[in-house]
């Protein structure tokens, strides 16, 4: 039963813990070692957990203190941001934990209303893991103008959610 | 958001963020609320693309290998054993194998069989009541000899197959203490070890291609291919780093696929499937399940039917978690946590189907209930026939639960058979879910009207209650059709609610809303308000839309002056088909008025919302320990009644219940 109580609370919150750990190290490789790191930490110290405490505040405390911890091991080795940016980003990651799930439900539908060629970039960015060079290469463009696809579909997806959050209050 | 700050975090997710951009971004981070939640929002929005683009990935690679298994099955059919290659030879060899154990095995299900027949003969000339057990007999005997019904755990499993997952499962640690329930059907779960992405085989595509239309196979948990896609978003592998040795096909025997023991089918919303292996991926239409399965409905809305063949099934709502299993004798399904409406077949009598969960076990023959599981107890209700309801810890059983009983398990609860709830209920909250968003609607009917919690800071969990401590709203998640609909049908309503305003002062702009069903200010079917919106607030007033009111309901009623205090209160208002209405503070009918009409211009997409409006520009505060709403107008006998019955009447027998016998089992 404690496994399985385990994954229902660290799935339900994986989202916001992958969130938290990529504003971290804004790498997406570097983010799922450490949400990996983190899980085995949480199931470790699931013992300790009190049921009676919120799931999400324990597991974005145990997540700050892994965070803190390779921010300590990779300081020197690149820029990272501060301690003080990173604690601040758990406690705003606690406040928008609703806010994300909600938004995160309409993702889907927005994804499928991206143009062809923003949908077709974002798959070999996201999916495939292609470099921008190697996309830009690809699709015989410059990387500049790979990155600006990037970042309007990125808009793109941001204001279709926000509509649709709009509309769902509203209704 | 200013255009440095968009390129400055576009620039740091990309990874193309120098040194200098991220000092500029650490430092607006510690300055500006507004850079860390853009920040948050639009790295949530990557980690959550990336997902998705995951999962579907992992389905294009199952699909693939499904494909390539059917091609590979065909080949071997057409070319045959001599002329195939090695690996078809090997394979064609074991399935010889197998069918010379085929012979022996005939034998002993024939010996079996005959065995079977000898002892129903026996019983039957013994036992007078041979009708019943010659049927019982004659259903177990097939299934007691099929060379297929064995407990699961003697079939064949990969050992540890690579899991093509996008969701790692964590790590299995020795834990101290006991050890945990023992599962013989499943594996236990493991924390993926990282492990390098390989690319995909170029002739994958074109094989997808050729899978058949009529393919429906099993495809989790099956033995995974080896050149399938290990995990999502492993470690990256470094330069000069050896590649991870490929595994030999032929150094694991051929797995054999688990019989799938049920369908899940009729989802709607986020519904995820993880196979015993713990592949975790978003549910397929009629997708097959086997033993160890677990389904999971998202939280924020969604729901799925499973399907045995048999024809029993579970409706699964919003936040189930749920695994199924299929021991040697019946099926077992274990829900965790959430609703689901059993519709069970009528099950062998030595084969019955249990449902387990923390605090407690049904055994079921076959009927109709629904069973919530919450954080600190079990809830069951029966709607036809009777099950077996066990509490586990203490252990304790009620032997028959019935048709119209309801029970609840949990510690520090008494188990014993109660009544259910009163003739024309149609959303009943009671408050005592201890924590969490959602408030349940214990009505029993289908769909639930759950509300949700808004803001979870605004309110706190009482013992007994829950206290609405700052502006927030309570609101079903789509329109309380079912609510509007019965009520229109019958022309009445009435609306119950035990309640303690936080004060005669309320927040403005008032009046607050203690419930509504309604669009905005200007539209609404019913309110229950305290006071007027300018003016003394030490008052209930209702408004109720009929043929014959504007659409706000006006003219509104209102209980005297003073009527309303902050001590814990019992509030209704009724309405009756020849438009009478009432109000009744504590039992006592304190305003009375006609309003006439039907209430056919109701709406029916309006929510059902307590402690605002939906706009949230109508705060109450106060404490709600009991609310009620019924598709019929209470006869002052019955609200007295239920004032006497006081706030926790949810477990008592209410008013309206007749002809049910009590029936408290062993506590």
């Amino acid at each position: 039963m404690d496994q399985r109580r385990f994954l229902s609370f660290f799935l339900e919150h994986q989202g916001l813990l992958k969130a938290y750990v990529l504003v971290a190290t804004h790498n997406p490789s570097d983010a799922d070692d450490l949400l990996q790191e983190v899980a085995g930490v949480l199931w470790e110290k699931f013992e300790q957990y009190d049921a009676g405490r919120p799931f999400r505040a324990w597991a974005l405390g145990v997540a700050r203190m892994e965070v803190l911890k390779w921010r300590q091991r990779r300081a020197r080795s690149r820029e990272v941001l501060s301690e003080e940016a990173l604690e601040a980003m758990a406690d705003t990651a606690d406040e928008l934990a609703e806010e994300a799930a909600a938004r995160r439900s309409h993702l889907r539908t927005c994804l499928e209303k991206l143009a062809e060629r923003a949908s077709a970039v974002m798959r070999m960015r996201y999916r495939d893991s292609h470099a921008i060079a190697a996309i830009a290469e690809r699709m015989k463009q410059s990387v500049a103008s790979v990155e600006m696809i990037l970042v309007r579909a990125r808009r793109a997806l941001r204001e279709c959610i926000d509509r649709r959050m709009v509309r769902e209050s509203r209704s | 958001m200013s255009e440095e700050l968009q390129d400055l975090i576009a620039r740091y997710l990309a990874g193309t963020a120098d040194d200098e951009a991220v000092r500029r971004l650490d430092e607006l981070l510690r300055s500006d609320p507004a850079a860390r939640r853009e920040l948050f929002l639009a790295a949530d929005q990557d980690a959550a693309v990336r997902d998705i683009f995951a999962v579907e990935a992992h389905r294009e690679e199952a699909d693939a290998h499904e494909a390539e298994t059917v091609s590979e099955r065909s080949e071997m059919d057409r070319v045959g054993p001599a002329r195939s290659s090695r690996g078809i030879g090997r394979r064609v060899e074991r399935r010889r194998r197998r069918g010379a154990g085929t012979v022996w095995s005939a034998f002993w299900i024939a010996a079996a069989a005959v065995v079977a027949a000898v002892l129903s003969v026996t019983f039957l000339l013994m036992d007078g009541r041979g009708a019943q057990h010659g049927q019982e007999l004659t259903q177990q005997q097939p299934s007691a000899v099929h060379p297929g019904d064995g407990p699961p755990r003697t079939r064949a499993r990969p050992a540890a197959p690579p899991r093509p997952t996008v969701m790692h499962r964590p790590r299995r640690q020795p834990r101290p203490g006991p050890a945990p329930e023992a599962r013989n059907d499943r594996p236990p779960l493991e924390y993926s070890p990282p492990r390098p992405r390989r690319p995909r085989a170029p002739q994958e595509a074109p094989e997808a291609e050729t899978r058949p239309q009529t393919t429906v196979a099993v495809r989790e948990p099956k033995p995974v291919p080896q050149s399938a896609p290990l995990v999502a978003h492993g470690p990256k592998q470094t330069e000069g780093e050896a590649p991870a040795p490929e595994r030999q096909p032929a150094a694991h025997p051929k797995p054999v696929a688990p019989e799938y023991i049920a369908h899940l089918n009729k989802t709607a919303g986020p519904v995820t499937v993880t196979a015993p292996g713990g592949v975790m991926a978003a549910a397929r239409a009629m997708q097959r399940l086997v033993s160890g399965h677990l389904i999971e409905i998202g939280k924020e809305g969604g729901s799925a039917r499973i399907t045995y063949p048999d024809g029993t099934r579970f409706d699964l709502e919003q936040g189930c978690l749920a695994t199924i299993t299929q021991p040697a004798r019946g099926k077992h399904l274990v829900l965790e946590r959430g609703r689901l409406l059993a519709d069970v077949a009528r099950q062998p009598l030595y084969k019955p189907m249990i449902i387990r969960t923390a605090h407690a076990e049904v055994t079921v023959l076959g009927t109709r209930f629904r069973l919530t599981v919450e954080a600190r107890f079990t809830h069951i209700e029966m709607l036809e026939g009777e099950v077996r309801f066990t509490r586990l810890k203490p252990r304790a059983t009620i032997r028959r639960l019935r048709a119209g009983q309801q029970a609840y398990a949990g510690a520090r609860m008494r188990l014993a058979a109660q009544h259910m709830l009163p003739r024309g209920l149609v959303a009943l909250y009671l408050f005592d879910e201890a924590g969490g968003r959602t408030v349940r609607d214990r009505s029993g009917l289908s769909p639930a009207l759950d509300l949700h919690i808004r803001d979870a800071s605004a309110v706190r969990w009482e013992r007994r209650g829950l206290a609405v401590r700052s502006p927030t709203v309570i609101v079903t998640g789509g329109p309380a059709t079912r609510v509007i609909r019965a009520c229109k049908r019958t022309n009445e309503i009435t609306v119950e609610a035990w309640v303690q305003p936080a004060g005669i002062a309320q927040a403005r702009p008032g009046p607050g809303r203690i419930l509504t069903i309604s669009r905005d200010t200007t539209q609404r079917n019913i309110a229950l308000r305290q006071g007027k919106a300018s003016g003394d607030t030490d008052f209930y007033e209702v408004r109720v839309r009929t043929t014959r009111t504007d659409l706000r309901g006006r003219p509104s009623m209102a209980t005297p002056r003073g009527s309303l205090t902050a001590r814990l209160t019992h509030v209704v208002f009724t309405r009756a088909r020849d438009g009478r209405a009432v109000i009744y503070v504590n039992g006592t009918a304190r305003a009375q008025a006609v309003r006439s009409g039907d209430l056919s211009n109701w709406s029916e997409r309006f929510r059902l919302g307590l402690a605002n409006e939906l706009a949230e520009d109508r705060p109450w505060l106060g404490l709600y320990r009991r609310v009620a709403v019924y598709s019929r107008a209470l006869t002052a006998r019955e609200v007295q009644a239920n004032y006497r019955a006081g706030a926790d009447s949810g477990r008592k027998r209410p008013a309206g219940t007749r002809g049910i016998r009590r029936d408290g089992g062993k506590p």
